[in-house]
């Protein structure tokens, strides 16, 4: 049931110097030999490293699907993709990749790897948009620590991950709905930086929307 | 701003001084990050929360890009009894990157009007939904001579007018009529009025004036439909239409509603559509009974191994007779991209479950 909101992968591949491959690849075998492609380079484990210096296994597509990361692979030109396997681990220099937020991105991209890539002809932006996130991401991103949560979406934004942030900021705006101006900042602990007056002007001109069923 | 003092982390904020925030706060996102995060947002969220923070208030409505306007909404923007969408009007033009607009929970024509009136407010709006069905002549007359260059999208089921509407709608993708007949004129040389469609629907019934050289003019004309949701009444012509659905090698979705009798079967059509249309992501098929059908036919389901990027399988099985659960054996068989199965059972259905979740 995943694989809704897998960003587009082929986008990564392309970037990171792999035979040209587009969304207009008509041929079912073209696609397979692709797809056999990917699943044989994802046996291929990279390391990661985060900013705590606690390091992390991958399979090579899933470690792609961060644009960051692909983009430092292609930077190191390695014909050989199994030499990418003995390399050092790769660092990462966000502090908003902890351990604990690199665990959890490894977990993300290792289920998500083999999701289809988008097709811009059928699949609504819309759509996807408002589609609900699968029973698996829910619960991987249902965290109870919000720092965590926070981290795993800055981490992400940070390694370029567009399908894993989008996870998260769909997670927050659930827990938004429906909720008022106070309980939101409380809730994501927000500071409230206008005067009560200036509160007051736009609490009275939005009154209509806080009206009692 | 909380005190976790050991957990901070540092943002450059503008072009103001570093600030310290703690790590469990959004206030920690810079407004790109922010402003994405809030992006999901429905719009009635939006207005809630405009008064969150001045970040917020900065970005809540700049990158609102698609609008629904719900009833719910129009009932709290109600004054005695009475709409005005006024309110509803001044927020969207906060909100100067809207691309599309659905108006279509609302049967409020006033909306539509004011929307398209002020259009130009929002320079990247492409796309609005609306209905129109309860709206007279005069109206509908005056819109479309305004706007039919612009219509893309086109639901004429219930509309006895489709063909003079559809000559004032020259850039048409999506199109839904009540009879495939209606799509051409009522002269004697019976002219196309739609050409290249991205998606149709439309039903084929006995009665109508139906011959099968009007969906061969059409096919040749909409060869790059990506999807057709055909209901087709009298199975006797089934063979013969789904033949005609293999012309379309762009095929992505298909949906089809008809009678199943053991004299039809449409497991061999639906084997030559996977063949022929190797694209196919989205299979529909609404089964109507008939007295002659025992149960699920068991082949029904034969060809979907065949559909190589067979995703989705909608499966609405109009009876209350017990399905011949067998008709799941091959799923472990299926394509290896399928991921949505959805079934409407009339009867509760417990072999049937059991039988799909030992093959999947």
């Amino acid at each position: 049931m995943n694989g809704e909101y897998s960003l587009d992968t082929t986008e990564g591949m392309a970037a990171s110097g792999d035979p040209p491959t587009n969304n207009a690849v008509d041929d079912y075998d073209a696609e397979e030999a692709l797809e056999r492609q990917r699943e044989e380079e994802n046996k291929i484990k990279i390391k990661l490293k985060s900013f705590e210096g606690g390091v992390y296994e991958c399979g090579l597509t899933a470690a792609k699907m961060s644009v960051m990361v692909a983009n430092m692979l292609d930077a190191l030109q390695e014909t050989d993709l199994t030499k990418i396997a003995t390399r050092e681990p790769i660092p990462l220099q966000n502090d908003a990749v902890t351990n604990k937020a690199l665990e959890k991105i490894v977990e993300w991209v290792d289920h998500h790897w083999d999701d289809p890539p988008i097709d811009p002809d059928f699949d609504d932006e819309k759509e996807r948009r408002n589609e609900e996130l699968s029973h698996w991401d829910k619960q991987f991103i249902d965290i109870a620590d919000q720092g965590e949560l926070f981290d795993i979406i800055a981490a992400a934004n940070f390694m370029d991950i567009k399908g894993l942030v989008e996870v998260g900021a769909k997670h927050i705006c659930n827990k938004i709905k429906g909720k008022s101006c106070t309980e939101v900042r409380e809730m994501l602990k927000i500071h409230n930086d206008f005067t009560p007056e200036e509160e007051a002007a736009i609490h009275k001109e939005n009154e209509w929307i806080y009206a009692k069923d | 701003m909380d005190t976790q003092e050991e957990m901070v982390d540092v943002v450059v904020h503008d072009n103001q001084m570093p600030q310290m925030y703690a790590k469990d706060s959004l206030d920690r996102f810079g407004d790109d990050m922010c402003e994405h995060i809030l992006s999901y947002l429905t719009l009635e969220d939006r207005i809630r929360c405009e008064c969150v923070s001045k970040q917020w208030q900065r970005l809540v409505y700049s990158n609102v890009r698609h609008i629904t306007i719900t009833a719910h909404l129009m009932s709290r923007n109600e004054s005695d009894g009475y709409f005005y969408d006024k309110k509803i009007v001044a927020i969207m033009k906060k909100c100067p990157n809207i691309e599309s607009i659905d108006c279509r929970p609302v049967w409020n024509c006033r909306i539509v009007e004011t929307i398209i009136e002020l259009r130009d407010n929002w320079r990247r709006l492409r796309r609005l939904d609306c209905h129109f069905l309860a709206f007279g002549k005069d109206i509908v007359d005056y819109w479309f001579r305004a706007i039919g260059s612009m219509v893309t999208e086109l639901d004429l089921k219930g509309r006895t007018d489709s063909r003079r509407l559809l000559s004032l709608c020259p850039q048409l993708l999506r199109l839904n009529v009540d009879s495939l007949s209606h799509v051409f004129t009522e002269s004697v040389d019976k002219q196309l009025l739609a050409k290249n469609l991205r998606h149709f629907g439309f039903a084929l019934r006995l009665d109508t004036d139906f011959d099968v050289s009007m969906f061969d003019t059409f096919v040749a004309h909409n060869q790059s439909l990506r999807s057709l949701s055909v209901t087709i009444i009298p199975n006797n012509i089934i063979t013969e239409f789904v033949t005609r659905v293999t012309r379309l090698p762009q095929l992505r979705e298909l949906k089809l509603k008809t009678e199943v009798n053991t004299e039809y079967s449409i497991s061999d059509c639906l084997r030559e559509v996977a063949i022929k249309c190797p694209k196919l992501k989205k299979l529909g098929l609404e089964v109507i009974y008939t007295t002659q059908t025992p149960q699920l036919s068991v082949d029904v389901l034969n060809a979907i191994p065949v559909m190589k990027r067979l995703k989705r399988l909608d499966l609405n099985l109009n009876t209350f007779r017990r399905i011949d659960w067998r008709a799941f054996h091959g799923m472990n068989e299926w394509p290896k991209r399928f991921t949505h199965l959805s079934l409407h059972l009339w009867l509760n259905e417990y072999n049937l479950f059991q039988q799909i979740e030992t093959n999947l």
